[in-house]
């Protein structure tokens, strides 16, 4: 028999603390941006997007990590412009990305930098790639 | 400790939206926005070890992979997507490895296709490895 249960919210049986799912945690935030034009084709749980300069931008939280430092940031890049054939045809095809400076550890915001692949010149300098995705698991205050 | 055993939750003002308390009891997040809606994991020969919402994947060049979702996403490039790849189960070797889309246009709501690169010290290459795996989170259609 198939069971289905209709509710708006789920809580613990005290009314506010969470309920444990079982085996698996869900991503907090994520925001798809596009750097070079400054937009954000999608997200969840974003309040703001900043553009702090070439190659960093700040995604700030809807509702506030439990820690700055214990969470985990996912994040991935590309760009359209140079979409060549192989890995030494431009060094922006091969972007990689950290969480940037002293601003990394916050519970409001997670702020990326993100530079240019080691494949040609402009090795490591900071760039503002096409695509930007951005998530972050672990814990909501 | 209380138990509710169900085999579907469903949203009673919305029928896709479940908030849910967050970690700390002081926020909330939407539960079915922050769930991955899809997943694949695959080997060399573009074998699907497991998936979830992945119908199929199509070999469209070395190191150059779409990744077909049983489901569609409710639109393109409004979702993210990433992953990492292996070259063995004790990989040693001194590169990064990438797991990307190409370009915005391969961001579609029926699929995605991606590429698995390696960057090392002045060069870099697309390559099909024996363990990749790549996620996507956005609303579904």
């Amino acid at each position: 028999m198939t069971s289905v249960l209709n509710v708006d919210t789920i809580a613990a049986k005290n009314g506010t603390s969470p309920v444990t799912l079982t085996k698996q945690q869900a991503i907090k935030t994520w925001v798809n941006y596009d750097a070079a034009d400054q937009a954000t084709r999608g997200s969840f749980a974003q309040s703001s997007l900043t553009d702090v300069g070439t190659g960093i931008f700040r995604t700030t939280h809807t509702n506030n990590m439990n820690s700055a430092e214990d969470k985990c940031v996912l994040t991935n890049h590309w760009d359209t412009t140079n979409e060549g054939s192989s890995g030494a045809s431009g060094a922006s095809e091969w972007p990689s990305s950290c969480q940037y400076g002293s601003e990394a550890a916050a519970t409001t915001h997670t702020t990326i930098g993100v530079a240019q692949g080691s494949t040609s010149s402009g090795n490591g300098a900071l760039y503002d790639t096409d695509g930007n995705y951005i998530a972050v698991v672990g814990d909501l205050a | 400790m209380s138990t509710v055993k169900t085999n579907t939750l469903t949203g009673t003002t919305s029928a896709g939206s479940i908030v849910v308390t967050g970690e700390g009891g002081s926020t909330t997040t939407n539960l079915q926005q922050g769930l991955a809606k899809q997943w694949v994991t695959y080997n060399a020969s573009q074998a699907i070890t497991d998936s979830l919402n992945t119908s199929t994947i199509t070999d469209i060049g070395t190191g150059n992979h779409k990744y077909n979702f049983t489901n569609n996403f409710r639109a393109a490039q409004a979702y993210t997507t990433g992953g990492v790849m292996a070259n063995t189960a004790d990989d040693t070797t001194p590169y990064s490895y990438m797991a990307k889309p190409m370009q915005d246009d391969d961001i579609t709501t029926a699929s995605v296709e991606c590429i698995t690169v390696y960057v090392s010290n002045g060069s870099g290459g697309f390559f099909d490895y024996a363990y990749s795996c790549s996620s996507s989170h956005g609303d579904l259609a």
